[in-house]
């Protein structure tokens, strides 16, 4: 960022994406030609492109915004755990969609979009997790019945 | 099974400086019809398009390129034999494909792709009025804050692609956006360029010129391409000829 970058042309793309920008969506299509064989890169880049302006991306900005002290400190104490906390599931799902490659196939790369989802479902299972823990180590004697007779 | 990669104008033989798909070293030779030829090369029976493939078909249209004026296939473009081949695309509508070829002369395509740094895309807009702040540090706030940010952003970053566009705009003989700003998430610039081989070299320089006024800026700048962005094609040659209602209405399409 410091260091003046040139930009030197480069003869060809060099991401899988802006290569697939080029042949997989631009070119002219004979469809009487075109073989089940592209489908799967089909869907795969389609997955790859979702890009949603999310609540995700929205407190990703406000957390950089926060970090740069621009309101009063008494007022943000709570804000970055909140943030982190839920940004954690979600930030970093959207970028394992774009770096899959070719070979992954489509129903992986819909299923790393579907793991967001699953991160997100796990969290409360968590919190469970844990009350119950609490509360099993308060009352012992109330789940061990349930436990023997199962 | 044969591959095609594209069509081109005329010529026989083979391109000994080309490596097609499938497998290593694939000739790929050339089928003409009239002052059309597809270039094609031979294709295992149990071929999968991958990454490699992607590649080495954007390398023979870059190769081609160098020749003469090319339209390229879509990636995954497949014909049985060299027959089917010539009867379904080369004459599929000869006069059309010459003409296109004609319109592509001399002309290549260029993209620049620029993207600022997020962090500091935000501090710049947060130091400047009206700054974002917290009403209260709850989820809702924080959205809020974000949106404004995200709103911001989007604001900054076309007005950094409004200005590079307005210095190479000029220069190119068509130009498209390859995708635009619509989300706080989205870089400052994916854009096509249709540019006379002969005023590459300034098109060089202009992109020098703007990387050093924009240090900031991460400028990515690819080419010379095949006209892929710009060989739009008119619904009305398509073939009536159509049997599979499977992928849709025409012939010819996107």
């Amino acid at each position: 960022m410091t260091a003046m970058q040139s930009a030197n042309r480069a003869p060809r793309p060099s991401s899988l994406a802006d290569v697939l920008e080029i042949v997989l969506d631009k070119g002219i299509v004979i469809d009487a030609y075109v073989r089940l064989a592209v489908v799967g890169i089909e869907i795969l880049t389609l997955d790859a492109r979702i890009v949603i302006a999310s609540v995700d991306t929205y407190l990703r900005f406000a957390e950089a915004v926060n970090r740069l002290d621009l309101q009063p400190q008494e007022q943000v104490a709570g804000l970055p755990g909140l943030m982190n906390e839920l940004q954690e599931s979600g930030a970093k799902r959207k970028t394992r969609g774009a770096l899959a490659g070719v070979r992954d196939t489509a129903s992986e790369v819909a299923s790393s979009f579907r793991g967001g989802e699953d991160e997100e479902e796990e969290e409360p299972v968590e919190e469970r997790r844990r009350a119950p823990a609490k509360r099993a180590a308060a009352r012992p004697r109330r789940r061990r019945p349930a436990d023997e007779e199962s | 099974m044969l591959y095609v990669y594209g069509v081109v104008r005329a010529r026989d033989g083979a391109d000994p400086d080309l490596e097609g798909v499938g497998h290593a070293r694939a000739e790929v030779r050339f089928l003409t019809s009239g002052s059309i030829a597809a270039a094609v090369s031979t294709i295992p029976e149990n071929f999968v398009i991958d990454e490699d493939a992607a590649r080495a078909h954007l390398q023979v249209l870059i190769g081609l390129l160098d020749q003469g004026p090319v339209i390229p296939l879509r990636l995954g473009t497949i014909g049985e034999d060299e027959n089917g081949v010539r009867a379904e695309i080369l004459d599929a509508a000869p006069a059309e494909l010459a003409q296109r070829l004609d319109s592509l002369d001399g002309l290549v395509e260029l993209h620049v792709d620029a993207d600022d740094d997020e962090a500091e895309a935000i501090a710049a807009i947060a130091a400047a009025a009206p700054r974002p702040t917290f009403e209260r540090f709850d989820l809702e706030s924080g959205i809020a804050v974000g949106e404004q940010v995200a709103s911001l952003l989007i604001a900054h970053r076309q007005s950094l692609a409004d200005a590079i566009l307005r210095q190479l705009q000029p220069l190119a003989v068509r130009d498209t956006p390859r995708s635009v700003i619509n989300t706080g998430e989205d870089p400052v610039l994916r854009w096509a360029f249709l540019v006379q081989v002969d005023d590459v070299s300034r098109f060089d320089e202009t992109v020098m010129g703007i990387q050093a006024n924009y240090p900031s800026l991460s400028i990515r700048y690819v080419g010379p391409l095949p006209a892929a962005h710009f060989v739009d094609w008119d619904a009305s040659i398509t073939q009536e000829q159509h049997t599979d209602s499977f992928t849709g209405s025409g012939k010819w399409g996107w």
